[in-house]
């Protein structure tokens, strides 16, 4: 069964907000640290709206569009490719490299299904060769994880392990990872089966808070995606020397009924071999703030985890511009007051 | 008369398909079967064989479409060409399409056979154009699947097969869409994808893909070339459709790169003019720069790091036929050596003269022969121009060199260190050689020429008059001496005169040395060295020391050259 439709995914101005509104300040942020143009890794699609957003901010891009073999998706596969070249082109994107493939299989093979590699790579061979950006966008059109084969039992989900190859490929360059995820995917009970772990490793305090999320039903995906990909992150991330900060998660809709939920990590490369230390706690992963896109307005969302303490809000959104940042903070303290947390 | 349009029934066909007429003539209908698709490799693959031919045809159409810059893009196993020029409204992107039909001028474009666009064909499985007009509120785009017309053409070759007619396989295997676009804007962009391996290497070595541009497209010169302006009013002026673009290479593996034509420093102002045949009618333009001598002591020659653009090329409609060696044996007097100096670019205006297919050369014709026999004149007159720059240079540093040595010999001349004869020779021999040089000085360093001139001549006269006063100058002191002496000898008259003996002077003659040294002369040359030891008795004074001292000198010099 292929992968969910990409047209859930074109631009909206929900997603044009958390580009330019909350993604924009971290990028900002790394540039400022790099003192040089970011380089972006992802999937930016045919009208290139990332790129477009933060032009001024990126140097390389390697973007990445699928071609499948059915006739039909090969089709449309290939309009998209030739939109793609052309924005680019129209808009005069310097240093833009495609890259033809599935993004998960480009990251897993080093290469795309031309044999072409990113160009901001080391080394030849595909285990071996790591990668170099700055930064990583991957709007996954889909779930955190499908099986290549429906039912397939011990086959590990494609997008996971792909995950997993990215920060091993990634090893020793600092970097922000961006990843939108739709609620719908295949890997269903392993989410709660991975809060359950989660909350058997943790302490007591936080357990509630967990249960909680585990409860979520299908219609609040949301919430459990907003807790296991930030602390899956984190734990990956750590295995392959990265210390991670995660952001609070975004939740919006995109187009048509679909929802969405956003995630932005700074991923800083640590010396030593056996495992790096984040400074956040899972108690701080999982006391993030969800937030959400309310008429093209970012807001802490109306509801929260029990026990949700809105005056985090602070530190955690302290890397948004300060009118905005003060806005959304008002704003959670007014809901908070109303008790509607 | 002859009947025209006889019916031609449906189907293959026979003895009894067209209705002909005995004795008389008719023309019968072009089916569209008659056509073979065939025809079009044939002609992609005849007349393009390096996929460069290709880009260039795509980069002549953008010119065409009053393009100043043109992208190309290589990315994976595809290339972008991007252009800003006018685009294309539905209509003539449909028109494009069409087969050896072309709308355009001969006279005012570069491509007009109608089949460039199908260059690509043998190049890649597709070829994508979308392209905005200013005004039109769509971008159009069509799609050649040149992929399924090459699986068409292969089964059309097996045995027994039906053939597929050109038109059919254009029909069926190219399509047309449109989207939304800003109504301002106004591009278009070409994409051949899923191109070879082999091809792909080929378009991705850089090096030769800008060398190739350089050679084959109508690129503008670096803003910073300080004779751009000039240059290009004029060949606007001159040369009927002159363009020239801007192009820019990019690929996944190396930087973005601006290719122009160099801006070659220091260069004298162009010389610029038309070249006439015997009728008077301009058949080319010509613009050409001298290089000024720099500080690397090099004179003229242009350097090494833009050495292809040494000398001159033939060009038409931007597009250059030949290379630079071409025009070089027109310099025949000092070898390459000045054709080196220049560079420069003809333009040839005479549409009768025609490149030929490879574009290394022009068709051989009238028109031909009288543009190159126009162009040797030209070239010779600047050659003439060049050897006049050389010879100025000669003679300034000439000038320069001696004005400097003057001046050493004139220190020497004052510290007593330089033989005054040594001294006259050598400024006699200068002052000639100035004097010979001073009339291929450029006009403005003669005054300057006149004053070193009349330095040499001062100096020699007084380093002549010095040399004519020497024997008066010896006297006099030999006279203060021989006082000195008479003196000396009454203060010591008593015990001195066994001393006084043996400072006696016995007179010597060179012959006599000469003879002591074991040294045979003839008789002539014996009653030569008389005269000389009369000449030195007379004019040293016989037996005066300075006498004595070019005696023992003599000496000296004897003994040691016959020494047995």
């Amino acid at each position: 069964m292929s992968p969910l439709s990409h047209r859930d995914f074109e631009s909206s101005d929900e997603k044009a907000l958390v580009r330019t509104k909350w993604d924009r300040p971290i990028l900002e942020a790394l540039k400022e640290k790099s003192k040089q143009p970011l380089t972006y890794f992802g999937l930016p699609g045919p009208a290139i709206q990332d790129i477009l957003d933060w032009r001024d901010l990126l140097g390389i891009v390697t973007g990445v569009e699928r071609l499948r073999k059915p006739a039909a998706d090969r089709e449309e596969d290939l309009e998209r490719h030739r939109r793609l070249l052309n924005n680019v082109m129209t808009n005069d994107i310097q240093q833009f490299q495609l890259l033809r493939g599935e993004i998960e299989d480009v990251i897993l093979q080093g290469l795309d299904q031309d044999n072409e590699a990113p160009r901001l790579h080391r080394g030849s061979t595909r285990s071996g060769m790591s990668f170099g950006y700055s930064l990583v966008n991957l709007d996954f059109l889909g779930g955190i994880g499908y099986r290549a084969k429906k039912g397939a039992s011990a086959e590990q989900s494609k997008r996971g392990r792909s995950l997993k190859k990215l920060f091993e490929r990634q090893q020793g360059t600092e970097f922000v990872l961006l990843a939108t995820f739709n609620v719908r995917d295949r890997v269903g009970e392993e989410l709660r089966a991975y809060i359950q772990s989660t909350r058997e490793r943790v302490d007591e305090p936080l357990r509630p808070t967990l249960d909680w999320y585990g409860k979520r039903g299908p219609a609040e995906k949301i919430y459990i995606l907003k807790v296991v990909v930030p602390l899956f992150i984190q734990h990956t991330a750590e295995e392959n020397m990265f210390s991670s900060h995660a952001y609070p998660p975004v939740a919006y809709g995109g187009t048509g009924t679909a929802t969405l939920v956003h995630f932005a990590f700074r991923l800083t490369p640590q010396d030593g071999d056996l495992q790096a230390f984040s400074q956040q706690s899972a108690a701080d992963l999982i006391g993030l703030p969800l937030v959400c896109t309310e008429n093209c307005v970012l807001r802490v969302a109306n509801q929260q985890h029990p026990g949700f303490d809105c005056h985090g809000c602070e530190s955690v959104l302290a890397f948004l511009p300060s009118d905005l940042r003060a806005e959304m903070i008002t704003h959670a303290k007014g809901l908070a007051s109303g008790t509607s947390l | 008369m002859a009947k025209t349009n006889v019916a031609v029934a449906p189907g293959p066909l026979t003895s009894t398909s067209v209705a002909l007429e005995d004795g008389k003539f008719s023309t019968v209908p072009v089916r569209e079967e008659d056509i073979g698709a065939e025809l079009l490799p044939i002609l992609s693959k005849g007349l393009y064989t390096d996929p460069m031919h290709s880009l260039r045809e795509y980069v002549q159409n953008s010119v065409d479409a009053g393009a100043t810059q043109v992208t190309i893009k290589i990315t994976g196993n595809s290339v972008v060409v991007h252009d800003n020029g006018r685009g294309m409204n539905q209509a003539e992107l449909i028109d494009a399409r069409r087969f050896g039909v072309s709308g355009k001028n001969m006279l005012e474009h570069v491509g007009f056979r109608g089949i460039g666009i199908y260059s690509g064909f043998d190049l890649c499985n597709r070829l994508l154009i979308t392209t905005k007009q200013a005004g039109e509120t769509h971008s159009y785009v069509m799609e050649f699947d040149f992929g399924k017309m090459k699986t068409q053409l292969v089964a059309d070759s097996k045995a027994g097969a039906q053939r597929t007619p050109l038109i059919k396989l254009l029909a069926a295997h190219s399509r047309f869409s449109q989207e939304p676009a800003a109504k301002a804007a106004h591009a278009t962009t070409l994409q051949l994808e899923h191109i070879s391996d082999f091809h792909i290497a080929q378009l991705r070595d850089r090096k030769r893909l800008k060398a190739y541009i350089l050679r084959n497209l109508p690129i503008d010169f670096d803003e910073r070339f300080e004779h751009r302006d000039a240059i290009v009013a004029r060949l606007k002026d001159e040369v009927p459709g002159y363009k020239a673009i801007k192009v820019i290479l990019e690929s996944d593996t190396e930087p973005r790169e601006v290719v122009t034509r160099p801006a070659i420093p220091r260069l004298d102002a162009p010389r610029m003019n038309a070249i006439k045949n015997e009728a008077g009618d301009t058949i080319a333009f010509y613009w050409a720069c001298l290089h000024k001598a720099g500080d690397d002591g090099k004179r003229g020659k242009i350097p090494e790091t833009f050495a292809s653009y040494r000398g001159f090329v033939y060009k038409v409609k931007g597009f250059t036929i030949g290379n630079n060696t071409k025009l070089q044996g027109i310099f025949k007097t000092g070898g390459a050596a000045l054709y080196q100096w220049y560079t420069g670019e003809i333009y040839v205006t005479d549409p009768t003269v025609i490149p030929n297919t490879e574009r290394d050369d022009f068709e051989t014709n009238r028109a031909y022969e009288s543009l190159q026999s126009h162009v040797h004149i030209t070239l010779k007159d600047l050659q003439k121009k060049a050897s006049k720059y050389q010879s100025e240079e000669r003679a300034l540093e000439l000038f320069k060199k001696h004005e400097a040595r003057l001046a050493e010999i004139a220190r020497g001349i004052r510290a007593g260190s330089v033989p005054l004869v040594e001294a006259f020779s050598e400024l006699d021999n200068i002052s000639e050689e100035l004097t010979r040089q001073r009339g291929s000085l450029p006009t403005g360093k003669r005054d300057w020429a006149k004053a070193v001139l009349k330095a040499v001549d001062d100096l020699r006269t007084k380093v002549r008059k010095k040399i004519e006063d020497q024997p008066k100058e010896d006297a006099k002191k030999k006279a203060g001496r021989s006082r000195a002496a008479e003196t000396e000898t009454k203060d010591d008259a008593e015990g001195e005169d066994k001393d006084k003996e043996n400072k006696q002077w016995e007179p010597l003659t060179i012959a006599q040395l000469i003879d002591d040294a074991g040294v045979l002369l003839e008789e002539d040359a014996l009653r030569v060295l008389s005269i000389v030891d009369a000449a030195l008795a007379g004019v040293l004074l016989d037996g005066s020391e300075t006498h004595q001292a070019v005696l023992a000198e003599i000496e000296e010099g004897l003994a040691a050259e016959f020494a047995s």
